[in-house]
């Protein structure tokens, strides 16, 4: 039987699905659970330097056509974190990618030192997340400078973990970041955070649904826009492995954002959907299909639409 | 009409596909104890009991109640002013709109023909009136303990005298019924009578104890296991147990023997951000 194995940054992963950042990310025990029942590796949600309270509730609904959040990144801080990584390391043995955020360029350095220490198997930066926008002005992943400065920070403080820079899908060219934080020293690229933000009303309570009232729009409604950034990437950065997220919901999808040029594929809202199925519902979709095409292994297929 | 044309008995629900609140009015409301009030809306959320919905106070704040009750066209939760939300909704008035959604998570057991002892401590006594009619209409007898730590914060005692049910009280202090704790009212029963399930909601170290007592005796035992319910659906990860399991999809409402595998069960439970509380 062929086995759906891939290297990702000199990691090997079990398999290529892996669990996006900012769910099921509160505890060790979360996030270890999701290795048991069936990732090929775990994101840990957004980890703050300090203390960070997120948003009041309703911070996220789904539909059948998308998912919207504005949980607002809410963390413990760097106490918590450290000690959720270290007994993630005693839990489980598959690769963990540490998410790490902050609010200003300046501040990337230090969270990225504290979270290097404790030897991730990757950082990834979060320089997208729309929802923090009114705190901060317009996330880092907007501007070219701040995006590659952030990336350099990180880079000098992080020793030699190889680090995934992951982006919005709201700018004019994900395209042109791309290729700014990697010149920078990003060693891959996540693509894509969450479309947005998004707005929703209830029409009797004639609120806002989120507190937030934006949040970020996610789950199988944007898949086609996570399928093009990552083409679009893949195609202007052949060599830079990409963790292809974005509205992922069945096998069949993520194999499509593979070939698209995806090495890693982020799962997350289609855990809304299918529950704690989805792992194994879409490893063995993969598998079925692996099995009657002519490859011999998964990763063959990366990248597989630039070759035609 | 029953309990049971509203969809108790009806295993592994989990949440509808779009859970967009939908807004209710407080038709109306009454205090039940000292900080405690039932509200009631008209309408229904298919719930079990045992379930549990999001309640929205819009521009404020949205918390997780557990169902008192779901059936001949009204919904009533039964819920006590702990904080900042609470005590918002406190001070609105009948004709007031909030925001309701679910049901979510896995609800009780609902049996025929058996003989069921609930076990309700503090406001934990609320979902199992809901619990106890749905046996009733399937043909069981039910016995309803209800303990508090003093008379004035005893919940639901009378309803459940008028429903039929076999009702016991124990308060700490002893100023209504037994002078002491549910627990040693069970133990006796457990002892005199054969007793075909249990089910308990309420403080955890007294289910806790509930539990190991009815696993000594082989009697099919249900607890609810409460935790930090930020979402309600799966995705956030804040209600998981130490075996990674989320007690807002597989709980709350569990096995005794699964509650045994919790090792933080009856021992603490996480915070907003995750960081860990002892009972």
């Amino acid at each position: 039987m062929k086995n759906l194995n891939v290297a990702f940054c000199g990691v090997d992963f079990e398999n290529p699905l892996v669990l996006a950042s900012g769910v099921l990310g509160v505890t060790a025990a979360s996030l270890a659970h999701v290795i048991e029942l069936g990732a090929g590796g775990i994101t840990t949600k957004s980890m703050w330097r300090d203390p960070h309270p997120g948003h009041p509730n309703p911070t996220m609904f789904g539909t059948k056509e998308y998912f919207m959040n504005a949980v607002g990144l809410s963390d413990a801080g760097l106490v918590k974190g450290v000690q959720t990584m270290k007994e993630l390391r005693e839990r489980t043995s598959a690769p963990i990618i540490a998410n790490i955020v902050a609010g200003k360029v300046e501040d990337f350095g230090a969270i990225a030192e504290s979270i290097g220490e404790l030897k991730p198997d990757v950082v990834e930066v979060n320089i997208s997340c729309p929802n923090v926008e009114s705190e901060f002005g317009k996330p880092f992943a907007c501007s070219r400078v701040d995006a590659a400065n952030v990336t350099k920070l990180v880079r000098d403080n992080v020793g030699n973990i190889p680090i995934s820079v992951k982006l919005s899908p709201n700018v004019e060219s994900i395209v042109d970041i791309a290729q700014s934080v990697v010149d920078a020293g990003a060693n891959a690229i996540t693509a894509i955070n969450t479309v947005g933000p998004g707005m929703r009303w209830n029409i009797d309570l004639r609120t806002p649904i989120l507190s937030n009232k934006v949040g970020g729009v996610s789950g199988p409604a944007i898949f086609p826009i996570a399928v093009k950034s990552v083409y679009d990437i893949h195609k202007a950065l052949p060599n830079t492995p990409i963790i292809a997220t974005g509205g992922v919901n069945s096998g069949r999808d993520a194999l499509e954002i593979m070939m698209a040029g995806g090495t890693l594929v982020g799962v997350g809202t289609a855990i809304y959907y299918h529950g704690d199925a989805t792992w194994k519902k879409f490893t063995d979709e993969m598998s079925a299909w692996l099995e009657q095409s002519e490859f011999d292994n998964l990763s063959d297929i990366i990248g597989l639409f630039h070759k035609k | 009409m029953g309990c049971c044309n509203s969809g108790c008995g009806d295993k592994n629900i989990h949440h509808d596909i779009n859970t967009e609140p939908r807004a209710f009015v407080i038709d109306r409301m009454w205090d039940e104890a000292e900080n405690i009030k039932t509200f009631v809306f008209k309408g229904t959320l298919h719930s079990k009991p045992g379930q549990f919905c999001m309640l929205w106070l819009p521009e404020f704040d949205e918390k997780p109640f557990s169902i008192a009750r779901d059936y001949d066209g009204e919904i009533w939760l039964t819920i006590c002013k702990v904080g900042p939300a609470t005590t918002q909704l406190f001070k609105m008035k009948p004709g007031d709109r909030v925001g309701l959604r679910g049901s979510f998570g896995n609800g009780f057991s609902t049996v025929a023909n058996k003989k069921v002892v609930l076990v309700g401590g503090g406001y934990g006594t609320a979902p199992l009136h809901f619990t106890g009619k749905c046996h009733q209409d399937s043909g069981s007898d039910v016995t309803m303990i209800i303990g508090a730590r003093s008379k004035n914060l005893l919940i639901w005692e009378k309803k459940s005298e008028e429903t039929g049910f076999r009702t016991l009280i124990a308060t700490n202090d002893g100023s209504a019924g037994v002078e002491g704790f549910t627990t040693h009212i069970l133990e006796k029963l457990l002892h005199e009578e054969k007793i075909d399930l249990v089910q308990t909601c309420g403080p955890e170290k007294m289910m806790k104890a509930i539990a190991e007592m009815c696993m000594k005796k082989n009697i099919p035992c249900e607890v609810s296991v409460e935790r930090y319910m930020k979402c309600g659906f799966g995705i956030c990860g804040q209600c998981v147990v130490e075996t990674g399991e989320k007690m807002c999809q597989t709980g709350p409402v569990v096995s005794a023997e699964r509650a045994m595998t919790f090792s933080d069960f009856g021992v603490f439970h996480r915070g907003a951000e995750g960081q860990r509380k002892d009972w």
